[in-house]
């Protein structure tokens, strides 16, 4: 159903409380949102009273109530005395009523309506609509007025559409014979349009849009139908096509977000746009994803081979995101396990975008070249993100809900060994070592699996710690609408995770988006409001071991006693003591939470002075407050280890304030076209933390208070950055067929010392739209569209932590003989400065078949120099690193490929495809002096930056069981020789963990009212496999393996995948070292992904209509469903056998729109 | 809303005149700048303090938290391990040079020596502190570098001999020879021992001028020095500030009389690090640490120290030896023990080895005899010179037993170290007496290169 506004506000909140009323039996929510929305439209309603009369008397004549009329207001009543029955009496009985209350209550039931116009009342007879519409609403009286319909239609720039056609449909959709066509300027207008009416107006090429009838409809813009070349697209301080833009920006729209059944924004940009890589970091809820536009950047500051740094800015309704893509979590979990090999997973931990719902965005704009991100100054030399949000439309207000419950399950995992095999498997160890099993705990031949454990005994601990199904509940009611004057959109949203170990691990998420758009009758004046609120929490385990909790000897014994307890010994031998884990339910017991607060909120305020010159101010701000415990009762505690209780406290609480005030002006000139901005930011983040740890406490119940510890010690930690910038653009056209576009900034960070703090940056773009051209133009009909653009730029990047340039020292945590101590908190560089990004692009864009066929292609070159790196240094300068500027320049090029197309359009039957592929290349173009630098082992000048130096394998010993590798000369060895003295040695080029190739690919079916999308995400690339893990552990220990391990070294001949196994720290140990070194333990991490399945059904709307709904559709979505990988491992995506890999989610729901 | 452009232009008008200011901005609330630190007695104090706090806030053994006895003590004949994890790789011998144990000791160790070089610097710049206050706090920022180069160079031999907090110099160094460590030891001492006054306010928890000189008879002792050894022992001995404690269990308590120098407790509820790591609060645990048979058997039944200083633990019929020096696995509501960094004891121990080397029998076998006394032994005379070395060098097996790497240096240093262990280290090589610079180390500067024997 529809609420409709008349032109009087008293009319409209009357016909609105009408409505709430009518509903009363509906759920409470709804009228929780029309109260609101009441309150609201309150405050934007503007004053256009109608006169009131009072008229009370019996037995009179319609003439008589129009002569009443007139004369106690100075209203006209024009009316055929023909058709007004003279015969009827009326009772009358208004006290200071409304003038066309009165006039409805004494039509009612007649052929017959009134307008007013301005001063004038017209009586009209209408036979059709009269006799029509009231038996059709039984028992309610239907109010019919006429209106007169003025407004524009534009296209998504504004220009005029002329000649486009504007039908009126009747309350019941059906079209009426009243129509019209725009103007030259593209207006119309419509006289006698029945208030209730509504009007669909199309153009050829442009997507119909139906609007609610209104006196002043104000301007329409029209879509283009067949391609995305004319919809709008946000771009920094702006909006644009892709007609129109010289700039490289890919968007992700709601409806591709909504299909997908995340909870993190950032996993529905998952190979969707090109350039972009969007890496998992874990399966569990909550975790973090790494993105990275267009490669690495900069040098890296860990040796580690991991996946990259170098985020891009985000920014959400023009607010930029305070914690941007950084872990919000300070304490350890089972999120965050810490930068070990054997968690492979050094960027895990929380997201903070878990504050974000992906439900409430509109649109996902990735912004990549200069021309696009140059606006953004010395922030966007990685790439800019922005995420804007759902707002009101005018019109009549949309009630949608929707709700989702799913299930997430690990997918495909390595076999682990049985207890026969596991055996089997530890007897060989111990007996390839000379040894016999014993129960010594001194020994290599420690064994209490084998020698007390029930042999017959056996646990599929993979079942019970990673076996279990995850629920997933997904809610969003919102609610939208509005008059000409203000639009509104208030949504709310619910989700909740629960974790695929046992416990009641889970996250959660609740959270409020309000959208307001307000603008002044003369449509001078605008203001705009969103605001974001919500709360996240996760419920986890602090203990990262729970992650290896699967590799417990499969004949270990029960965990619980049978009071419940966990137990500890068995048989009088302690638990835990051979290098397994003690008792793994404990670490369930190691609670951890974290929540999240955060508000983002936009305000601002426009201001057309004269006609196309605006004054625009923006105050933004965001904060994310972060709240954590993490806990080891006494209940957890090995009491073997009587260690106390503990439990951590933290925040972190991140703000950021943003003021941007702007000056817009946009003119055109016969055929030319000009839009300058110009604008100033000024920007405060505030980032501060706190940790309490206490220690002592004597009851497990009161963990969870920071007073029931004995002892407790605090740390705090501040960060302040600010930014000022003055900004401009220049957007030039002509004919529209030439285009250019320059941006220029000066930038102001605190990041660098004085002196250092100010730094330019600009950009050149330029386009041709040949197809334009009089030479081109309708000679080559299946080219429907040709661009070709380039830009070449300059971006900076201050990505450095805060204070660098300064010398500090802070307060110690403990005091030392009742001293507090000072200690030094870093290495400065008092010569720090920006770090800027040469960026250059060139691309073409065509359109086939009146651009059925869309195709993108672009060549990006982008050069980093003179690094802002924080440097890796030895340990032995005191600290692991300093930041610098650093004299190396680093490549990025490569093509990035899309690819759109509606295949088939018949009968009701769509199919459309789109593509995308990105072909990066990495390279560390020069690096002098790389010889007497502290990365001589890690980068190869002329390599990509994430090139891996390392053994070459020479497979396992034949003879000795032992894996071997090839020396620098090419001769196998036992013992390759490790970098020293600035020599590689016998270190070599093993390849790089660059992305060869990625993209994804999305089948669109749609058939009468079902819904198909596929969407594939793929990439070919060479990671960690599992055998690096396995490795850095100590295959034949107590601790179950991977069953491929049985293929395994046993006697002299033997050609196995495996060396022998061992218990003893010899030269097999030494070998497993060097083997997590060399190129055996990478291979392929290629994938294709079936990365949404997503199957949605839409009612019949006649069905609808009897039930009083608008929409109704039913859906599946499924996530990661199936992947095509030779991996040898969990999961190529996540790399780590002893992470979570990326969960398989399969969700049912629906969408009601009323 | 009368003038709607108040709101545009108030902003602009705001960050035209500020925009400079505006990206100026405060330090920390909890931070401070070098300058502040080196302004006055009090801060400089804290400074130091600082260096105390970090030395021993480890979370785990750590090179100056215990670490040194606990890992060289699996190296050598004193401990092993139950728990089957990367440490073993000590015990093993064949420590990786990816081992990261291996590598915190490294890390922390020029953790402090930065924090000395920065103490010591900003004293020497700074221009208010008095005379008397610079030499009192830079005579202590020396003795702790010359500390920690000690045990630092005993561990990997020749090491980068980091004087300054110029990163840009120190990240290119190479290793130094161990001599030139020696002496740039013996001269830090030197001026440690020459610059802090012989009667300060403090207790023994901080490094004070018997504390340098004690170190330096020590320094003097690795180097053969014995002439100045003797005198530097004797120089603390008849001090008369210290004394033997007479009961064992008094030797590591807060008050002992032997401590020359001792670390206070820091972190919470560690009263010392290897008290907390040795000993289990049940004496039927299994304890992660046990003192091997080789060492256990080497003591005479009737050394009280024997039983004063090992405990022993009972697990299913099987007995752990475990050290027993430091008694209290967890604080107590006043701190009670001390951690022990230079003692008495030892410096007779030195005085006796270095008569001994100068053919003093006599005075050497008194010096013996106070430590022997004081274990219960009877006294020993009428030794030879050779034997007499032998015999002090058991004395220090004993006496010196877990304790800061005695052992394991004491082996390297008289050359015993392979005839000792080969026996009972199936891994053993002579090499493996220096622990490897940890890879990552030698990856981030090309002028590093790595002990023999760990490629």
């Amino acid at each position: 159903m529809y609420i409709k506004f008349t032109l009087s506000p008293y009319g409209w909140t009357r016909a609105l409380m009408r409505w709430i009323l009518r509903k009363e039996t509906l759920m409470r929510v709804h009228t929780t949102f029309a109260l609101v929305l009441f309150f609201i439209m309150q405050v934007g309603a503007t004053s256009l009273a109608q006169p009131y009369i009072t008229l009370k008397k019996e037995n009179i004549k319609l003439r008589e109530v129009f002569e009443e009329i007139k004369r106690q207001t100075d209203l006209t009543v024009f009316y055929s005395a023909k058709r007004v029955d003279d015969t009827r009496i009326l009772n009358t009985s208004f006290q200071h009523a409304d003038v066309k209350d009165v006039l409805a209550e004494c039509l009612k039931g007649q052929p017959l309506t009134f307008e007013i116009k301005e001063k004038t009342i017209v009586i009209r007879h209408t036979p059709e609509l009269g006799n029509n519409a009231a038996p059709k609403k039984g028992n309610k009286v239907l109010v019919s007025v006429y209106v007169e319909v003025r407004g524009r239609v534009v296209d998504s720039l504004g220009n005029p559409l002329v000649g486009a056609s504007v039908r009126v449909l009747n309350a019941e959709g059906k079209r009426t014979t009243l129509q019209t066509t725009t103007d030259r300027d593209g207006y119309f207008l419509l006289r006698n349009v029945p208030e209730d009416a509504i009007l669909e107006i199309t153009f050829m090429g442009y997507k119909p849009i139906k609007r609610a009838t209104n006196d002043d409809i104000g301007t329409i813009v029209l879509s283009a139908s067949n391609s995305g070349l004319d919809e709008v697209m946000v771009i920094g301080y702006g909006t644009t096509t892709q007609r129109y833009n010289v700039g490289s920006v890919t968007t992700v729209k709601a409806e591709d977000i909504e299909k997908q059944p995340a909870t993190n924004p950032l996993a529905a940009l998952q190979g969707r746009v090109p350039g972009l890589t969007v890496t998992s970091t874990s399966g569990l809820p909550g975790s973090n994803y790494n993105l990275q536009i267009r490669g690495q950047n900069t040098l890296n500051s860990t040796l580690a081979s991991v996946v990259p740094i170098d985020n891009p800015l985000f920014i959400i309704d023009g607010v930029p995101f305070s914690p941007q893509n950084r872990n919000v979590n300070q304490l350890m979990s089972i999120q965050s396990p810490g930068n070990s090999i054997i968690s492979n997973n050094p960027y895990g931990g929380f997201s903070p975008f878990n504050s974000i719902n992906p439900s409430d965005i509109e649109s996902i704009e990735v912004l990549r070249d200069a021309d696009a991100t140059a606006i953004y100054g010395s922030r966007g030399g990685n790439g800019v993100i922005l995420i804007t949000t759902k707002k009101g439309k005018t019109g009549k207000a949309d009630f949608q809900m929707d709700l989702s419950q799913g299930m997430s399950a690990v997918g495909k995992t390595m076999r682990m060994m049985n207890t026969q095999e596991y055996l089997m498997m530890r007897k060989e160890a111990i007996t390839n070592g000379g040894l016999e099993p014993n129960l010594e705990q001194d020994s290599e031949g420690y064994a209490p699996d084998i020698l007390l454990f029930d042999p017959n005994k056996e646990t599929d601990w993979k079942e019970i710690f990673l076996g279990n199904n995850a629920q997933n509940t997904i809610a969003n009611l919102s609610l939208s609408g509005g008059t000409a004057n203000t639009q509104f959109r208030i949504g709310a949203g619910f989700n909740r995770n629960t974790y695929i170990y046992p416990g009641d691990l889970g996250d959660h998420r609740t959270s409020f988006l309000l959208n307001l758009n307000h603008v002044s009758n003369d449509k001078r004046f605008t203001i705009q409001f969103s605001s974001n609120y919500s709360y996240y929490k996760n419920n986890s385990s602090g203990n990262r071991n729970l992650l290896e909790a699967f590799k417990l000897d499969p004949n270990y014994p029960d965990l619980l006693d049978d009071n419940g307890n966990l137990v500890w010994t068995y048989e009088g031998i302690p638990l835990g003591r051979g290098g397994t884990l003690a008792n793994p339910l404990s670490y369930l017991k190691n609670k951890y939470h974290v929540q999240n607060n955060n508000l983002t909120s936009n305000l601002q305020f426009i201001y057309e002075i004269i006609s196309g010159l605006k004054a625009r101010a923006s105050f933004g701000y965001n904060t994310l407050y972060t709240d954590e415990y993490s806990g080891t009762p006494r209940a957890a505690i090995n009491p073997i280890l009587n260690t106390q209780a503990s439990a951590n406290f933290g925040t972190n609480n991140f703000n950021t304030w943003i003021i941007e005030p702007q000056i817009e002006y946009q003119k055109r000139v016969s055929k030319h076209f000009f839009h300058f901005l110009v604008g100033s930011t000024l920007q405060r983040d505030l980032n501060d933390r706190t940790l309490i740890t206490g220690t002592g406490y004597v009851n497990d119940n009161l963990i969870e208070s920071i007073s029931a510890a004995t002892t407790r010690n605090a740390s705090d930690a501040f960060n302040e950055y600010r930014y000022a910038a003055i900004f401009s653009r220049l957007n030039y056209r002509f004919d529209n067929k030439y285009l250019v576009s320059l941006n220029a900034r000066r930038d102001g960070s605190s990041r660098f010392g004085p002196g250092r703090r100010f730094g330019n940056f600009g950009s050149v773009g330029l386009g041709w739209l040949f197809t334009e051209e009089n030479l081109l133009k309708n000679k080559i009909q299946f080219v429907s569209y040709g661009k070709l653009r380039g830009s070449y730029g300059v971006t900076g990047n201050d990505a450095t932590s805060d204070y660098q340039y300064l010398s500090r020292w802070q307060t110690t945590l403990y005091t030392y003989d009742g001293t507090l101590g000072y200690i030094p908190q870093n290495l400065f560089n008092p010569s720090l400065s920006w770090a800027s990004t040469k960026k250059l692009e060139v691309a073409l864009e065509l359109g086939f078949l009146k651009d059925r066929i869309l195709l993108n292609a672009a060549y990006y070159k982008n050069r980093s120099g003179d690094q802002l790196v924080s440097y890796n240094l030895p340990k032995m300068t005191g600290f692991f690193n300093v930041a610098a500027n650093w004299e190396a320049t680093v490549q990025n090029s490569g093509i990035e490929v899309s690819l759109q197309s509606t295949n088939l359009q018949k009968g009701g039957f769509t199919w459309s495809s789109s593509f995308n592929l990105s072909i990066p290349k990495n390279k560390l173009l020069s690096f002098p002096g790389i010889e007497s630098s502290s990365y001589l082992t890690r980068y190869v000048v002329g390599q990509s930056l994430n090139t891996v130096l390392g053994f070459k394998y020479a497979g396992v010993s034949e003879e000795t069981g032992v894996f071997r590798f090839y020396d620098a000369e090419g001769n196998v060895t036992d013992s390759p020789r490790r970098p020293s003295s600035g020599r590689l040695n016998d270190y070599q080029n093993l390849g790089n963990l660059d992305p060869k190739f990625f993209g994804g690919f999305l089948n669109s079916f749609s058939y009468r009212n079902f819904q198909l999308d596929i969407f594939l995400e793929f990439r070919k690339q060479m990671g960690v496999n599992y055998m690096q893990q396995v490795y850095s552990g100590f295959p034949g220990s107590q601790m179950n393996l991977p069953a491929v391990l049985l293929d395994r070294w046993q006697s002299p001949g033997d050609q196995a995948t495996h060396q022998k196994y061992s218990t003893q720290y010899n030269d097999v140990y030494n070998a497993a070292s060097n083997f997590t070194k060399s190129d055996g333990a990478y291979s392929d991490a290629s994938y294709i992904r079936f990365k949404t399945i997503s199957l949605s059904y839409a009612f019949h709307s006649e069905l609808l209509q009897r039930i009083k709904v608008n929409n109704l559709s039913v859906f599946c979505n499924a996530q990661n469903l199936f992947t095509k990988t030779n991996y040898l491992g969990n999961d190529p995506e996540t790399q780590s056998i002893y992470g979570v890999p990326t969960l398989k989610t399969v969700v049912l729901g629906l969408q009601l729109n009323l | 809303m009368k003038n709607p452009l108040s709101y545009f232009i108030i902003p602009f008008v705001l960050i035209v005149t500020s925009c400079q200011k505006f990206v100026e901005i405060d330090l920390p609330k909890n931070q401070i700048t070098t300058t502040y630190v080196f302004e006055d007695s009090v801060n400089t104090n804290a400074a130091l303090a600082g260096i105390y706090v970090d030395m021993y806030q480890a979370f785990t053994l750590g090179f100056s938290s215990g670490g040194i006895t606990a890992f060289t003590g699996l190296s050598s004949d004193e401990l092993y391990h139950t728990a089957n994890n990367q440490n073993q790789e000590f015990y093993a011998v064949n420590i990786l040079p990816t081992n990261t144990t291996n590598l915190d000791l490294w890390t922390s160790a020029y953790k402090f020596i930065y924090e000395a070089n920065a103490c010591i610097e900003g004293i020497q710049n700074s221009n208010t502190l008095t005379e008397y206050q610079k030499n009192l706090f830079l005579g202590e920022a020396l003795t702790i570098r010359a500390f920690l180069y000690f045990n630092l160079t005993n561990l990997y031999g020749a090491v980068p001999l980091v004087l300054t907090t110029d990163y840009e110099k120190n990240r290119l160094l190479s290793r130094t020879d161990e001599n030139e460590i020696y002496s740039q030891i013996i001269e830090d001492l030197q001026s440690a021992k020459s610059l802090l006054p012989k009667t300060t306010n403090y207790n023994n928890t901080r490094a004070g001028h018997y504390a340098a000189a004690a170190l330096l008879a020590r320094a003097y002792l690795y180097t053969k020095n014995y002439d100045a050894a003797k005198d530097e022992a004797s120089y603390v001995i008849n001090s008369q500030r210290f004394a033997i404690e007479s009961d064992l269990n008094g030797v590591f308590k807060a008050h002992s009389k032997e401590i020359i120098w001792g670390f206070a407790p820091v972190s919470p509820g560690r009263e010392t690090w290897e008290g907390y790591y040795f000993v289990p609060t049940s004496t039927t645990a299994v304890p992660t640490y046990v003192i091997t048979d080789e060492l256990l058997n080497s003591f005479d039944d009737n050394d009280l120290r024997k039983h004063n200083w090992i405990r022993v633990n009972t697990n299913d019929g099987t007995d752990y030896p475990i050290p027993y020096k430091y008694k209290l696995n967890a604080m107590q509501t006043s701190v009670s023990e001390r951690y022990s960094v230079l003692r008495l004891a030892e410096q007779y121990l030195i005085r006796a080895e270095a008569h001994a080397y100068l053919n003093e029998i006599s005075p050497a076998e008194d010096d013996v005899n106070i430590i022997k006394g004081r274990a219960g032994l009877l006294p020993v005379s009428g030794n030879i010179q050779p034997g007499l070395i032998d015999l002090i060098q058991q004395e220090r097996r004993w006496e010196m037993m877990c304790e800061w790497g005695h052992r394991w240096f004491d082996l390297k240093r008289t050359g015993l170290i392979d005839e000792t262990l080969t026996p009972i280290k199936p891994n053993w090589r002579p090499t493996a007496q220096l622990f490897p610079i940890p890879q990552t180390e030698i990856d981030s500067n090309p002028n590093l290169s790595q002990n023999d024997g760990y490629n």
